[in-house]
């Protein structure tokens, strides 16, 4: 099997820093040149062309560092010059398409690459397939407003552009706004027209234009060129660089593409390639679809030839939603593609390769290190010789780590070859659909080795993840069509790289979110809620990367604003940022499915949280809440019932930002992946989940300790607080979560006195402990089933009626303990019977059932909870509503104690 | 940027005797802290309390809450911080903190104009809602931004003296004032058992907190000052 190790590469460079101490205009510190990069470099992620290197990742150094991770080739058109190759003109002209094939490609996505050199320039081992490579460092320096050095090869750049850099880079220091503020792309397509030129007469030479000459003198050329006002500068090209009367100009290839050099080394800007054969246009201008600016589809027309396709689709397209189409590029050459049986790692996806390397133990900084990109130089050579009070140093020698270096160094990836090749079929190869029974048992083997590893262990297991990389990206190109099992497979655990398309399927996202998000007329929006929106986005998870980058504000500000224009009925509170925020950070690339996201997950979560009044919404919920805290520790309730540390205290901006502004981003990830599988009462329970794990310090701390503890968090376990809060949904009977406002309330079929319904919030508010519906006792305890009895049952019915009452007609499986006779007047309880019962049926759920005396019931649940029991509520509407149902029973005198 | 100030705001001023030694008395305020979002005032809290600073600090939903000791001549007065949300649509939970309040600073942002005046709304409210007798401060914040000022330190002092407030800018990123605007608070606050509300310091159950449904079912969604500009 051939080993084609030209993958993945790293380059490094460091951005300029700003001097200290600065602010910008909204008296925040400037973002730091690295973040601003950063997030501009995450557009081009989606950049996807066969000619083109593909953006992997970008990392922060220390000290303003950057390092670059991209598709990486060894071999490039300096290589061919190296090797003193003579080129054909079919040669030539089928990778000129594919350079200008990726050139059009680049305008449509409105980048320019700036940065055409024979080095960037890179060819696949057959040298058949051209792939550009550092096309980005224009747009993701900001035009090189963020770095100190220029961007672009000066032998390869256009006249202009000498002139161009000069005075923009001027222009924006003065503007000294350039943080905040879009600016626009000062650059032009046609300078790549020149590059082009360049390249091209390099090539038919055979040699580098200038030689060996100094960087000044393509300066000098260009001004003497401009000066001299001459229309084409090839000849003064030639001529500089005594080529002019070389033999190499006579030949066929040559003379070839001197007409064409020659339009391109025009040095006018407005005049270069003007002159195309209409005809020829057109045509190409349909076939390309590119009628935005014509630049390279007239040169292309000029080059003629045969029209260059594509050999192998190389990308794999999956349509998950109508309208995105996640990059999934598999990284197939074409004797991959043959290979494809033999070579389970090269049919991963690039970005796969490149998460499991760093799995595999890769690490950027020690290989740049070796490849002495990055340079220790000691610490005395860094001392300053002097210092401002404001912590400004002069005097220091320019560290030799800031000048640009645009080597890229390939990652090593032979190992992780070798290690995909080890690896047994079972995790290779996840089946969607059953068929091999051995094979199953394998995999299911496989899953419980891991499945009780802490999940910081299986995110970081490198065979592990490589299963559930492979398996979820089937998963997610089948969708919906495997949506169940993607569901079961969520469960487990979500795979970071695919969390953003998990999420979205589980929320059950639809149609053509592209579409909708776009239709959304975001301009229309009252100036003091855009105002509240600029203050709070630059305040909301600001310790991350991409969030507190410029490029990062504006999407949430953009997904925000979609999302207030489309919910006329609700508005922007303080917290809907936090809310948004883990959505933007994963859909960084695509606001339509952040907004989608968020879309989707508030009605299901927050349903009318965000009303102008939404005072009714959250009273229920809290007082929900204390309910449930109620129901699982009492005595932790009582206790902060007493202390009269209220859940309205410490527990709105949990609920209204379903913890958002809470945790970090990274514990949002996994709390929200079990979160988006269970309803709209699971935010109840990791409230309950988190008062569990502090409760010891609460059950000791007064008022202003536990206020104190809530207004800084303390860190909590968040894998514990998972498992709780499970455990807690589990053990909470449906019907106890019950909330008017829940958006799911349809699911409770109301019309039904079996049923939960509406009931006014001053009663909830007068009550500890939860409600539970008629429906769901009889569920519980099968009370349609003749042989019910307490011993079988699920749920403890304390039936408090009197004897009298109870003898008539009552529940099976029912205990009669009638209220006058539990408790004191201290609330002691004083029934032996019901000691006993709560005694041995600690674990079961105790349902207080009552008549139409309901303050009795209330009373009875309260004094339960008030005795620390647990697990305690009380039957909705009492036993009334059971008189036509035909599961009241006569007891007998032996029912009763 | 983050040095702990805590030791200087013990010791400032006039007050020496130790807040654990045989100081003579306790009292136990509560002081709320108001104004439009992101003019410090959870910054200002920060800084007083813990000596700290971030750049970022994050919007409050609804409310923080901190405490801060300091003393005041031969009297160890505990301050109760309750630190609200800026959004006006939180307006209608703020009488919930302000209530029983005896002392409150109204923040705003000497580089926004639209922020002072939000703050006099604010003034006007505790004036007309809040106890009698509450010690009102008024902090322009953000000082250290001199350069971008919208509001004259002159006109936020003639304000202030018109309407009987204890006036400082501030400025929560370098501590400037902000000990003192805290303090100048807890030396005018009256140190007699019946004004700090019989609450009797360090057992916590004393404490009572209002219920926000009903200070919601009180008065209607933010209905006693509807004005904002």
């Amino acid at each position: 099997m051939l080993v084609n190790n030209d993958h993945l590469g790293v380059n490094t460079f460091v951005a300029s820093s700003h001097a200290n101490d600065q602010c910008g205009a909204n008296g925040l510190p400037l973002t730091p040149n690295s973040i601003i990069i950063i997030g501009r470099f995450q557009y081009l992620k989606t950049i996807e062309h066969p000619n083109l290197c593909r953006y992997i990742d970008i990392r922060k150094g220390t000290h303003e560092r950057l390092l670059v991770i991209s598709e990486h080739y060894e071999r490039s058109f300096e290589s061919l010059i190296n090797e003193n190759q003579l080129l054909s003109v079919e040669q030539m002209q089928q990778w000129s398409h594919q350079i200008l094939y990726s050139l059009i490609y680049l305008q449509e996505k409105q980048l320019h690459a700036r940065n055409l050199s024979l080095k960037n320039i890179r060819l696949t081992q057959s040298d058949q397939i051209v792939k550009i490579q550092n096309y980005g460092l224009w747009h993701m320096t900001q035009y090189a407003t963020c770095v100190s050095f220029p961007v672009g090869d000066p032998f390869y750049l256009a006249p202009e552009c000498f002139a161009l850099d000069f005075t923009f880079k001027n222009l924006v220091t003065a503007g000294n706004g350039h943080h905040e503020i879009e600016i626009n792309d000062p650059a032009n397509a046609k300078s790549c027209v020149w590059s082009f030129g360049i390249i091209l007469l390099e090539l038919c030479l055979g040699q580098r234009l200038y030689g060996k000459q100094s960087v000044a003198v393509p300066m000098s050329t260009s001004v003497r060129c401009l000066k001299l006002n001459v229309r084409s500068a090839l000849d003064i090209l030639l001529r500089q660089n005594t080529l002019d009367q070389d033999e190499r100009l006579k030949r066929t290839t040559t003379q070839f593409f001197l007409p064409i050099i020659r339009k391109c080394l025009n040095v006018q800007v407005q005049d270069r390639l003007v002159y195309f054969s209409i005809l020829e246009k057109k045509k190409l201008k349909d076939i390309l679809m590119s009628d935005k600016q014509p630049t390279f589809v007239e040169l292309l027309a000029e080059l003629g030839g045969k029209p260059y396709i594509s050999p192998i689709p190389r990308s794999f397209q999956l349509t998950l939603f109508d309208g995105v189409i996640p990059v999934l590029d598999h990284n197939l050459d074409l004797i991959d593609f043959k290979n494809l049986d033999t070579s389970p790692f090269r049919c991963r996806t690039i970005d796969q390769i490149y998460y499991l390397w760093k799995l595999a133990g890769g690490d950027l900084i020690a290989v740049l290190k070796n490849a002495g990109l990055i340079k220790i130089s000691p610490s005395i050579s860094k001392i300053s010789k002097f210092v401002t009070d404001r912590g400004d140093v002069y005097g220091l020698q320019r560290d030799v780590n800031t000048l640009f270096d645009d080597t890229s160094f390939q990652l090593s990836l032979q190992e992780l070859e070798n290690r995909f090749n080890e690896m047994p079929i079972e995790i290779l190869h996840p089946l969607l659909e059953g068929g091999d029974s051995e094979f199953e048992k394998r995999q299911e083997e496989l899953d419980k080795i891991i499945e009780r590893q802490p999940l910081a262990v299986r995110e970081n297991d490198f065979e592990y993840q490589c299963h559930r990389l492979i398996l979820f990206e089937r998963l997610l190109a089948s969708y919906p069509y495997q949506k169940q099992r993607l569901y079961t497979e969520a469960r487990k655990d979500i795979p970071p790289m695919y969390r953003a398309f998990v999420w979205a399927a589980l929320l059950e996202i639809s149609g053509n979110v592209n579409d909708v998000y776009n239709r959304i007329n975001k301009d229309n929006i009252a100036p003091t809620v855009i105002r509240q929106i600029e203050v709070d986005i630059p305040r909301c998870h600001q310790y991350d990367e991409r969030l507190s980058s410029p490029e990062g504000h504006r999407k949430m500000k953009n997904v925000l604003k979609g999302w207030i224009a489309s919910h006329p009925n609700l508005v922007y509170w303080q917290g809907l940022d936090s809310l948004c925020a883990p959505f933007v950070y994963l859909n960084f690339n695509n606001e339509a499915l952040a907004y989608a996201s968020l879309t989707a997950f508030i009605p299901k979560y927050l349903n009318n949280f965000f009303l102008k009044d939404n005072s009714l919404i959250i009273n229920e919920y809290l007082v929900v809440f204390s309910h449930l805290i109620a129901f699982h520790h009492p005595d932790l309730s009582n206790r902060l019932e007493t202390i009269g540390f209220i859940p309205d205290l410490y527990a709105i901006p949990w609920f209204l930002t379903v913890f958002a502004h809470v945790f970090p981003l990274n514990k949002i990830f996994h709390l929200w992946d079990m979160l988006l599988l269970g309803g709209s009462p699971f935010p109840l329970c990791i409230g309950v989940a988190i008062l569990s794990q502090l409760r010891p310090f609460l059950l000791k701390a007064d008022f202003n300790e536990c206020i104190l503890l809530f207004s800084e968090l303390p860190e909590i376990d968040i894998e514990r607080c998972i498992r709780d809060s499970i455990d807690i949904f589990a053990t909470t009977p449906r019907s106890c979560t019950y909330r008017e406002h829940a958006s799911d309330i349809t699911s409770y079929q109301i019309n039904n006195d079996l049923d939960m319904d509406p009931f006014p919030l001053s009663d909830l508010k007068s009550e500890r402990c939860p409600r539970i519906s008629a429906n769901e006792i009889v569920e519980l305890n099968d009370l349609r089933v003749q042989t019910t009895s307490l011993k079988t049952s699920k749920l403890l019915l304390i039936d408090i009626r009197s004897a009298d009452e109870y003898m008539k007609a009552a529940l099976p499986s029912s205990v009669n303990v009638s209220y006058d006779k539990a408790f004191d007047n201290q609330i002691r309880i004083v029934d032996n019977r019901l000691q006993q019962l709560l005694e041995k049926h600690r674990s079961l759920v105790k349902v207080v059932i009552g008549n139409k005396n309901h303050k009795q019931t209330v009373d009875f649940t309260n004094n339960l909870i008030a005795n620390n029991h647990s697990r305690v509520c009380l039957l909705h509407k009492g036993i009334d509503v059971f008189k036509t149902t035909g599961i009241l029973y006569v007891p007998t005198p032996s029912d009763l104690p | 940027m983050t040095s702990n100030n805590r030791q200087t705001s013990n010791n400032s001023n006039a007050n020496r005797s130790p807040v654990n030694g045989q100081s003579a008395r306790t009292c136990q305020f509560k002081m709320v802290l108001l104004g439009e979002s992101a003019v410090g005032k959870s910054s200002l809290v920060l800084r007083f309390v813990r000596g700290q600073f971030h750049e970022y600090q994050e919007s409050t939903i609804g409310a923080a809450f901190l405490t801060q000791t300091v003393s005041v001549d031969d009297t160890t007065v505990k301050l109760e911080l309750w630190d609200t949300a800026g959004q006006e649509r939180y307006h209608s939970l703020a009488p919930m903190y302000y209530r029983g309040a005896q002392a409150a600073i109204v923040v705003y942002d000497i580089t926004n104009a639209d922020t002072f005046s939000r703050a006099k709304v604010w003034v006007k409210e505790l004036q007309r809602q809040a106890a009698p007798n509450i010690v009102i401060a008024l902090a322009g914040n953000k000082a250290d931004l001199a350069a971008k000022r919208q509001i004259e330190v002159v006109d936020a002092q003639t304000y202030a003296d018109e309407n009987g407030l204890i006036f400082m800018e501030t400025s929560a990123k370098t501590a400037m004032n902000v000990n003192d605007i805290f303090m100048a608070i807890a030396k005018k606050l009256p140190k007699n058992q019946d004004s700090s509300s019989g609450r009797t310091g360090n057992n916590g159950p004393s404490i009572t907190v209002d219920r926000p449904g009903n200070s919601r079912a009180a008065g209607s969604d933010g209905g006693c000052c509807a004005g904002t500009k």
